[in-house]
């Protein structure tokens, strides 16, 4: 079921939806691709999220994807389906820049295995989406492209690193896009942008070509407008590829619908904070406010968080050391070639990470290794009385794109420019996949999210219960998707 | 005399599900093999008599029922000492747990007991496992069957040595750098590797890693396809790397058609150390077996990189697991540990950042590789079995060898890889002890791999020369 929509345009429709109508014959892949990127041309001056534009290409696959409609040939999941893919992702034929000076030429050859997968059911890349370079930190601007603003307020950050994906999304430029996620790169920009991110269990969208072997924190995962589309793109994306050493059979659950799930089965933990995450007062108040408002669907809603600090409590360190830590691995393996390179082309948050991770001891990293195993451990322990956790998608209302990061919360200060993401990279340690869903708009009249998760392999349940959510909210005006006003973007 | 503990498991699984040989007597008859032959090899070295055999009658109950009370009952089974059993002594081969009695088992000695087996008792294990022996202060070492002046290999040696001396049809394992493999190969037995994730074990201390994997061991293909059907597949909550699936299906596994098969095999994947008597052996055999394949090819995946990647992560690994340890009781431990926590203390971020880097290389090289080959198939360890005490070799053809690591190299870089790798035994080596083959598989090709390996075994057993070898009791008593 689809609810109700405002859609004026074709793109403005769900992906299930559109998908559904193509196949039907009653519109055409030609038709879509071609209000698509009206959409685009209309808005994208002021939000710039749509950074190079595949437009002939589109159309010319369009007019394929037609033909095969009207031919009876079989159709795949996304068939005739525009596509945003943020770029990180190297596209065959089309520029991809990591957001980087560096790469701001370069046109892969080949399609990624993620990129290749979606292209396989069908669906058509309209373009690339805007990332920070290389997809450091939570605010999508670079030096290749500049910044990308949120639909709500231009002068505000969309969160990143897929921004650009967030905000062609919210603007209706595209009914499905590629995001990844490290420690909430999908899901902030989905909670700052009202729209719908989800970051799966290792390994379930295949990576290729990251370099630490058995790091599995960043991962690929699909944006929408709905639980339904993004759950459709998942279905896409995932495979079992030997590309990813994480990547294994995939779940049949993941398959059929999202539908059909009881609230009213569901046991619910609700935390402002998670326990240990800086969060502005503002979102505190509204995460209670709306909690209230859905608390009640639940068989039972508890109000407790993981207990990572007692989980952690004696070993020397705490959970944001533990997410440094990788982070360094991470960017010194992934990085450290290139900024002895290059360092006058690189940023600032790549150039600190990088820096930062050359700092830290293998005994570090063991310690490390030993914390994570006993937080994952201990979060799963939560979920014999719980079946999700709810928080907020972020710490703060969206702020100007001019700051590069959040400076402090509450009048505290934070130590690093990552420590504001705490909320969404917490999960990440613990391992947990997370569905952040559209709920309302915050105290500053900006989207507000809530992230929906459950331990690592639990992605059919998130999904369904973010699905059942975001159905519970539509219709009741605190809680349902927030639009931007598109009039105020024209032009 | 050949006595119902030689008898393979398939064929004892059968006769009990046929009421013509009761799980009672089945244990018995593995006790009086352990009392003939233990004091010698020194295999089993924890016992559960009473509770095996309380255990018998109830499944004997259960077959004169005409139940089935599931695959693998009746069927004894020997846990290597890593694993916590309910109510059986667990050491882990270390001072420090060696009165240790857990009050719960893993799961996955639950799925076996679930699955009907019978847990017989511990078999003996180097120190946490700790390098490719199997000696501890504990138990002191397992010996070899075929010369018990000589080591059986580990860590998984008494496992090993038990299912060699048909103490136990069966047994587990566990495998890092070939601690599956290696004694495999020194015990004429056959030991797999299975892929990361594929048995489920939630006290791993650090749940994301390739090295250490779970698995059985056995004299068969046929036997080990059984118990591995029943291990494998069991999802848990507290190991991210397992995974749910159907293994089931193993049990009726046919010997694939060999002469389907493209194979690739290398002495020495190009750089691994490897003993000048175990190179002519390995040519000899293959040069014997390489026409039965559709393909056969001398070839090798570049390994460069991966003795350093290894070293690191290993390094860093000991350091997590044994730090606080090396601290408080460094008189306890023994001096590898000790050693290769210490090492691991001197190395940085950026050290593990790079090997992490040269592991994914490594991984992807392979993948490549295994791309247009079925199998890949290396020598089962790199040199003879030494004698115990004179420790693992510190020079292999004359070439000192940088670390305890580096004679383990042929195993190890598999281990990177992520692919399943059965040690599959195929006659003597020149100085009359068992040699064997590694046999890699397509990643994820368990099902594959065991159908080539039990062709393979056909194909050797065939052959007096290359026929697994079997150690002569009689000495032993």
């Amino acid at each position: 079921m689809t609810k109700p929509t405002t859609a004026t345009e074709l793109c403005d429709l769900t992906a299930t939806e559109a998908r559904r109508l193509i196949g039907t014959k009653e519109i055409s892949p030609v038709e879509l691709v071609k209000s698509c990127i009206q959409r685009v041309e209309a808005v994208d001056g002021a939000v710039n999220c749509m950074v190079t534009r595949a437009y002939d290409r589109a159309r010319e696959e369009a007019k394929a994807a037609e033909q095969m409609v009207m031919e009876g040939d079989d159709l795949g999941l996304l068939h005739g389906l525009p596509v945003g893919i943020k770029d990180l992702e190297a596209t065959e034929g089309v520029r991809t820049t990591w957001g980087s000076l560096i790469n701001k030429d370069t046109v892969p050859e080949a399609d990624q295995g993620s990129v290749a997968a979606v292209r396989a059911e069908g669906a058509i890349i309209l373009g690339k989406t805007n990332t920070p370079e290389f997809g450091a930190g939570a605010n999508t601007k670079n030096r290749v492209f500049g910044a990308t603003g949120n639909p709500f307020n231009p002068d505000l950050t969309c969160a990143g690193s897929s921004g650009g994906s967030a905000v062609a999304l919210a603007t209706g430029m595209v009914p499905i896009a590629s995001g990844s996620d490290y420690g909430g790169s999908l899901r902030t920009p989905a909670g700052f942008c009202g729209v719908v991110g989800f970051r799966p269990s290792p390994g379930v969208v295949p990576a290729e070509n990251k370099a630490p072997a058995l790091m599995p924190w960043s991962q690929l995962g699909p944006m929408a407008r709905t639980v339904e589309d993004a759950h459709l793109m998942l279905q896409a994306q995932a495979d079992d590829d030997r590309a990813d050493p994480f990547s294994g059979a995939v779940d049949l659950r993941l398959f059929g619908s999202v539908d059909g799930l009881d609230l009213g089965s569901i046991r619910a933990a609700l935390t402002p904070d998670l326990g240990c995450c800086p969060v502005d007062q503002g979102i505190r108040d509204t995460f209670d406010a709306h909690a209230k408002q859905f608390r009640g669907v639940f068989a039972e809603a508890q109000d407790r968080d993981p207990g990572f600090d007692e989980a952690m409590a004696g070993s020397g360190g705490d959970i944001h050391r533990l997410f440094e830590i990788f982070r360094g691995i991470t960017f010194v393996g992934a990085h450290q070639e290139r900024l002895a390179r290059h360092r006058d082309l690189l940023g600032p948050n790549v150039i600190d990470n990088t820096d930062r991770g050359l700092e830290i001891t293998a005994s570090d990293v063991g310690w490390g290794l030993v914390q994570q195993a006993k937080i994952m451990r201990h979060f799963i322990d939560m979920f014999e009385e719980v079946d999700v956790l709810i928080c907020p998608a972020a710490s703060v209302s969206p702020f100007p794109h001019e700051q590069l990061y959040v400076e402090e919360i509450n009048g505290e200060k934070m130590p690093t420019y990552m420590r504001w993401l705490a909320i969404s990279y917490v999960p990440t340690m613990a391992l947990a996949c997370s569905a952040v869903i559209p709920c309302g708009v915050d105290h500053k009249g900006m989207p507000f999210g809530i992230q929906v998760m459950a331990p690592n392999g639990s992605d059919a349940l998130v999904l369904a219960v973010a699905h059942a959510l975001e159905q519970y909210f539509a219709g009741k005006a605190d809680l349902e998707r927030p639009v931007p006003d598109l009039n105020k973007l024209k032009g | 005399m050949t006595e119902p503990c030689d008898l393979s498991a398939v064929d004892l699984r059968a006769l009990m599900g046929a009421k013509k040989l009761s799980p009672v007597e089945l244990v018995e008859s593995c006790l009086a093999r352990i009392a003939a032959v233990n004091g010698t090899v020194n295999a089993f070295v924890a016992l559960d008599e009473d509770g095996a055999l309380a255990r018998a009658r109830e499944l004997e109950s259960e077959f004169q029922a005409g139940r089935d009370p599931g695959p693998l009952a009746g069927l004894p089974i020997g846990i290597k000492d890593l694993v916590n059993t309910k109510g059986i002594r667990t050491t882990y081969g270390s001072l420090l747990f060696k009165d240790q009695v857990p009050d719960a088992d893993d799961s996955q000695i639950t799925v076996l007991r679930n699955a009907g087996a019978i847990i017989l008792g511990k078999t003996n294990t180097p120190e946490f496992g700790s390098g490719s022996n199997t000696i501890n202060r504990v138990y002191g070492a397992t010996r070899s069957p075929f010369d018990p002046a000589r080591t059986p290999g580990g860590s998984s040696g008494g496992s090993g040595v038990a299912v060699a001396c048909s103490m136990v049809p069966f047994a587990t394992g566990s495998d890092t750098a070939g601690s599956l493999r290696a004694p495999a190969t020194w015990t004429g037995t056959v030991g797999m590797r299975p892929r990361p994730g594929s048995i489920a074990n939630e006290r791993r201390l650090l749940p994301m890693t390739y090295f250490s994997v779970q698995g059985p061991m056995a004299r068969s293909v046929a036997d080990l396809a059984l118990l591995y059907s029943v291990q494998a597949g069991h999802a848990h909550p507290g190991d991210p790397m397992a995974f749910p699936w159907d293994a089931s299906g193993l049990r009726n596994l046919g010997a694939a058609d060999l002469s389907q098969l493209t194979i690739a095999y290398s002495e020495d994947l190009g750089t691994a150390p490897i003993d000048d008597g175990i190179r002519r052996v390995f040519r000899a055999r293959m040069e014997k077996i390489k026409h039965a394949f559709k393909a056969a090819r001398a070839d090798s995946p570049d390994i460069t990189g991966v003795r350093e990647a290894n070293w690191v992560m290993r390094s860093l690994y000991y350091v997590a697991y044994h730090r606080e340890r090396v601290e408080k009781h460094r008189d306890l431990l023994a001096q590898t540990i000790i050693t290769n926590t210490e090492e691991g203390l001197t190395m940085s971020l950026a050290d593990v950042a790079e090997a992490e880097v040269l592991w994914r290389k490594w991984y992807d090289r392979f993948q490549a590789f295994m791309e247009d080959v079925d199998l890949l198939i290396l020598p089962g360890n790199s040199t003879p079995p030494y004698r115990i005490e004179d420790g693992i070799p510190k020079e292999i053809n004359g070439k000192p060898m940088e670390n305890y690591q580096d004679a383990s190299l042929i195993r190890s870089a598999l281990t990177l890889a992520g692919c399943p790798v059965i040690a599959v035994p195929c006659g003597y080596d020149e100085t009359g002890a068992p040699f064997g083959f590694q046999v890699a598989g397509k990643r994820h090709g368990e099902a594959e791999l065991l159908g080539a390996a039990m062709a393979l075994e056909n194909l050797f057993n065939a052959d007096p020369e290359t026929a697994r070898p079997h150690p002569d009791l009689e000495k032993l008593t």
